[in-house]
């Protein structure tokens, strides 16, 4: 039986049932009205309430004066009731037993009529132990990343000694975004093996992934880690650097920046990148002057690199506001005042239709350069 | 399949609770025990429906089925079980659902424990229960459906907010919701009386167990949520007058008047249309609070379910049932038969001072909750009323009613002489104004309010003490004579005592705690030192944990003070890494009734921020009120109140308990 006709048949039984319940009480409810008296049930109250003001002063609870009293008064009500008879009740005929059924039969279909636009009839329930299962006996390569870590985690709530499937499951999490969660898992592997130079880096790298590049003590604490396992560590030195210069120790920071940069080849990319850095931290803030200040005419040749791959790209995708801007602003820099005037032109032509971003381009183009 | 048949059962419901409606009106209206029946028998499958609907969304929320978006969006798989099943009521859907659960509950248990009362009350009340169901499930169906499914299935739930993730608060809803809901059945029972016209002593004792249960809930509710901010907030305090705790505490306040009311109808016949008026308005307040919870009107850390637009369907919803509520009563309360006769001194006098207080306390405390939403409104300035605001409007009316509480009680009905009660109650006086000279010069030298508090808490406590004594005529018969009779003494006066002595337990904790409480802050770094009080704290050092789904830094702080030997206590600071939240778990270490209460902060260059509490007698804040709610709980048990035993001798079957 398909999922659909299962859940229907369920449904019809569940809405008889109910329906089978309501008719119960109603046959019960009218076999009584045909035995019950006439008394209304206010009576049983009031008589009770005398019943209770003799017990009270029987155990000595309650003070003559107020029993009499107290007894007076309910006795009155007692007697006022007496009065009034109960709601005569008929058993109810076949009109209502008709217009009844009507009404059940009638709710049943509204029932599922706002079912129908409602709800999704047959779908299946999907437990997160399912979907695992199902996911485990798929081709694991083409699993989404997040799928997978869901995979390697049970994996690993199975064996959380394996250093490798940990490895794996880190991955994963930094794969599918979760650089928390993947902290979490290389930390666990490191404690386990705290001399592995790659869980303790992994880690290091996933905690600055979690604070978007910001040294926290957390990151520290782990940089440090590998610091210690590998002295030389390039992304460690330059963190740990980085965090001196953030907490204010701008000399150690650039001390510790300046010795990367020195270590990387002349016309490195990260080399240029660093230098900025630099010179930021130093507050020297712009790459006009970094640039003035190097010499070097590898330094030069390298910007001019550089630029000319960006405008190269730009031919490609003439549609980059912000790469525009850049391309002008850098020859500026250069001091190529006619290939800035060349850029400016085939920007104005691709921009031509809207001026307003022509606009942001050429003011951008003229702010001071970052 | 569970989650379809779920959903569909929710329909059902719905469609049940139209059928209730229908035949219940209809059976009073043609005097025909079928329709009665049958519109009996539609409410208790309205239940079983709501019921079942409510098991597969737990189910759903257990197995972690994301496909259903309301587990997608409140729930992950990492959450500890406890948890996943509390989430099934921390969203707005969720919460609807449990709100459905009790008022279906309770019509269903109108319908089957309601066997002594008239056909004509118990078909209007089952009816007019019928239509808040039609109301509330039919909102939940249609604009709050919590069976709705994702065709995109995410591979992980949103987590749920982890200050949510704890025990305390996965019992404080249920017990919040059945007491709020509680009141439903007084609203129908007052909506049938109206119609029928009739408010008289035997309504009244109908009504009464009903409002002692609602009340007993509500009060263990509103009890839990606020231990919880204690505990969980890390702020130090309990309460904080903020809209959503008021919006609990106004059908509380409404509640306790009706207890009272509900008792004058009772025994004198006198009151009705008052006591009728109170049903309204507690259930009212009670709509009131969950609007302001769900509607966005409100920020708060307790407004967890969100949503404008369904606000303003919720809006329309206690539109309708309160105002059909109080324009029935306008109409038909004039017609209702006045009761009995009383002088103003007498035990009637002092229940109608006491609803006089607390009907003023509870406006009191609306205006001050509704009065900046409406002014924001309209101006569209925020204005904030806070504790200062209610310390003066509420504070002297709740005490002037307090006042009254031991009095009350030593007045015979009728008429009284005020002298002699007053003269019993000379110990009470004497304890409270030793009591308040005691806070005067030794707790809180010099702050008055919290001596007058002490005396209110002393005046309250032996006053009730002294009305046992008198009872059981202490002093003037032999011990064991007395020990007898208080043996003997109805269980109804048992819980009210109880629950008076807890009134006073609630005010003695809440004075102290408020005028003496201390409070220091330092950054440690380990092996510095914080005075608190008496109490110096030492840090040991902070480890970090890894939780089940969160990651915690947990101090050791050593603790030295009076009676105090080699204790550590360790508060944490716990980050949730899939909701990128933290929280602060509290260390609490209770001496006697005191709390000494510490709050790790922030680290910062090797330091940590950490925040002391001392609160005196804080413990007793939250043992009064379960005194009280204990009270009722009795009073509940008191075999007056079943009805089942006044019917035994008509119909031998109908024995059962609860009505």
């Amino acid at each position: 039986m398909s999922g659909t006709l299962i859940f229907w048949v369920a449904a019809a039984a569940l809405t008889v049932g109910l329906g089978g319940l309501l008719f119960a009480f109603s046959a019960l409810a009218a076999g009584k009205a045909l035995s019950a008296g006439p008394e209304d049930p206010s009576m049983a109250v009031y008589r009770r309430q005398l019943e209770e003001l003799d017990e009270l002063a029987n155990r000595g609870l309650l003070p003559e004066a107020e029993q009499r009293a107290a007894r007076a008064e309910a006795g009155r009500r007692l007697i006022s009731a007496a009065d009034r008879r109960a709601t005569p009740e008929t058993a109810g005929g076949k009109v209502t037993k008709v217009a009844l059924l009507a009404g059940g039969v009638a709710a049943a279909a509204g029932a599922v009529a706002l079912y129908l636009t409602l709800g999704s009839p047959g779908a299946a329930d999907q437990p997160f132990k399912t979907r695992v299962k199902g996911w485990m006996s798929s081709d694991l390569e083409f699993l989404p990343p997040q799928e997978l870590a869901a995979v390697l985690r049970q994996v690993v709530a199975r064996r959380p000694q394996d250093i490798q499937g940990l490895t794996y499951l880190g991955k994963a999490e930094i794969a599918a975004g979760e650089s928390a969660n993947a902290a979490r898992t290389f930390g666990h592997a490191r404690r386990l093996e705290p001399n592995n130079l790659e869980l303790v880096a992994l880690e290091a790298q996933a905690l600055l992934t979690e604070s978007e590049d910001k040294v926290t003590p957390e990151a520290e604490a782990a940089l440090k880690r590998v610091l210690a396992l590998s002295p030389q560590d390039p992304m460690a030195r330059y963190y740990l650097a980085k965090a001196a210069v953030d907490a204010g120790r701008a000399e150690e920071g650039v001390k510790g920046w300046r010795a990367l940069a020195d270590e990387l080849p002349v016309g490195d990319e990260r080399r240029l990148q660093l230098e900025q850095q630099i010179a930021r931290a130093s507050g020297k803030t712009s790459l006009a002057e970094t640039v003035a200040k190097s010499d070097a005419p590898a330094q030069q040749a390298f910007i001019k690199a550089m630029v000319s791959r960006l405008a190269g790209r730009l031919k490609e995708k003439p549609d980059d506001p912000e790469g525009w801007a850049r391309l002008i602003r850098a020859y500026g820099v250069l001091g190529d005042k006619e290939e800035q005037q060349r850029a400016l032109a085939t920007a104005r032509e691709v921009y031509a239709q809207r001026p307003a971003v022509m606009l942001e381009i050429e003011k951008e183009a003229t702010s001071a350069p970052q | 399949m569970i989650v379809e048949l779920g959903a569909f059962a929710l329909i059902l419901a719905l469609m049940l609770s139209a059928v209730q409606v229908a035949a219940s009106a209809g059976g009073r209206i043609r005097g025909e025990a079928s329709l009665r029946g049958a519109g009996e028998g539609a409410s208790l499958g309205a239940f079983l429906c709501t019921a079942f609907a409510f098991g597969a969304l737990m189910y759903a929320f257990v197995t972690s089925d994301f496909s259903v978006a309301n587990v997608a969006e409140n729930s992950h798989t990492e959450k500890p079980m406890l948890y996943k099943v509390a989430a099934v009521w921390g969203s707005h859907e969720g919460s609807m659902m449990l709100w459905n659960l009790a008022l279906t509950g309770f019509g269903a248990a109108v319908a089957i424990f309601g066997r002594g009362l008239p056909h004509g009350l118990k078909s209007l009340t089952v009816a007019s229960q019928g239509a808040l169901q039609l109301l509330f499930i039919g909102y939940t169906v249609l604009a709050s459906n919590p069976f709705v499914r994702l065709t995109q299935v995410p591979v992980e739930g949103n987590s749920l907010n982890p200050v949510l993730q704890d025990p305390l608060l996965a019992i404080h809803p249920p017990f919040l919701y059945v007491g709020y809901v509680g009141f439903s059945v007084v609203f129908s029972f007052a909506i049938a009386a109206l119609i029928e016209g009739r408010v008289d002593a035997a309504w009244a004792r109908w009504v009464r167990p009903w409002t002692l249960a609602a009340w007993s809930l509500l009060t263990v509710g509103i009890t839990l949520g606020s231990f919880w901010a204690y505990y969980e907030l890390g702020w130090g305090g309990w309460w904080f007058w903020d809209p959503v705790e008021n919006a609990s505490f106004m059908p509380w306040l409404a509640g306790t008047a009706l207890l009272h009311s509900a008792i004058v109808t009772e025994k004198r016949g006198a009151l009705g249309g008052w006591t009728v008026f109170l049903a309204l308005t507690a259930f009212g307040f009670s709509m009131l609070g969950g609007f302001l919870v769900r509607s966005g009107v409100l920020t708060s850390v307790h407004a967890f379910a969100v949503d404008p637009k369904r606000g303003v369907l919720l809006l329309i919803i206690l539109g309708v049932a309160a105002g059909s509520g109080f324009g029935l009563f306008a109409w038909r309360a004039p017609k209702l038969a006045p009761g009995g006769v009383f002088s103003p001194v007498s035990r009637e006098g002092t229940l109608v001072l006491n609803n006089l207080f607390l009907a003023a306390c509870a406006a009191t405390v609306c205006l001050g909750t509704l009065y900046p939403l409406i002014r924001e409104a309209l101006t569209g300035e925020p204005i904030s009323v806070g504790p200062p605001y209610f310390l003066l409007t509420f504070g002297p009316l709740m005490a002037a009613c307090m006042l009254l509480v031991p009095l009350g009680p030593l007045l015979p009905w009728k008429r009284a002489d005020l002298l002699t009660a007053l003269k019993r109650l000379w110990p009470a006086a004497a304890v409270g104004v030793a009591a308040a000279l005691y806070g005067l010069f030794l707790i809180a030298p010099g702050k008055v309010g919290a001596a007058f508090a002490l005396f209110l808490g002393g005046w309250l406590v032996v006053g009730g003490l002294i009305e046992l004594a008198q009872r059981a005529k202490v002093g003037s018969l032999s011990p064991g004579m007395s020990l007898r009779r208080l043996a003997g003494l109805p269980r109804g006066a048992w819980g009210m005592t109880l629950a008076h002595i807890g009134l006073g337990v609630f005010v003695l904790g809440a004075g102290v705690e408020n005028a003496a409480k201390i409070e220091a802050a330092a950054i440690m770094q380990t092996g510095q030192q914080l005075k608190v009080g008496a109490y110096t704290l030492t840090m040991q050092g902070v480890d970090v944990l890894e939780g089940p789904n969160y990651t915690a830094e947990r101090a050791k702080l050593s603790v030295a003070g009076p009676g105090v030997r080699d204790m550590t206590i360790t508060p944490e600071r716990r980050t949730y890494p899939a909701s990128r939240q933290t929280t602060s778990q509290v260390a609490l270490e209770r001496r006697g009734v005191s709390d000494l209460y510490v709050v790790l902060g922030e680290a910062r260059n090797g330091a940590w921020t950490v925040r002391a509490f001392w609160n005196p007698w804080a413990r007793l804040i939250f043992l009064g009120p379960f005194l009280m709610a204990l009270g009722g709980v009795i009073s509940l048990s008191d075999r007056r109140l079943r009805l089942g035993v006044a019917m035994r001798r008509t119909a031998p079957m109908a024995a059962e308990p609860a009505e």
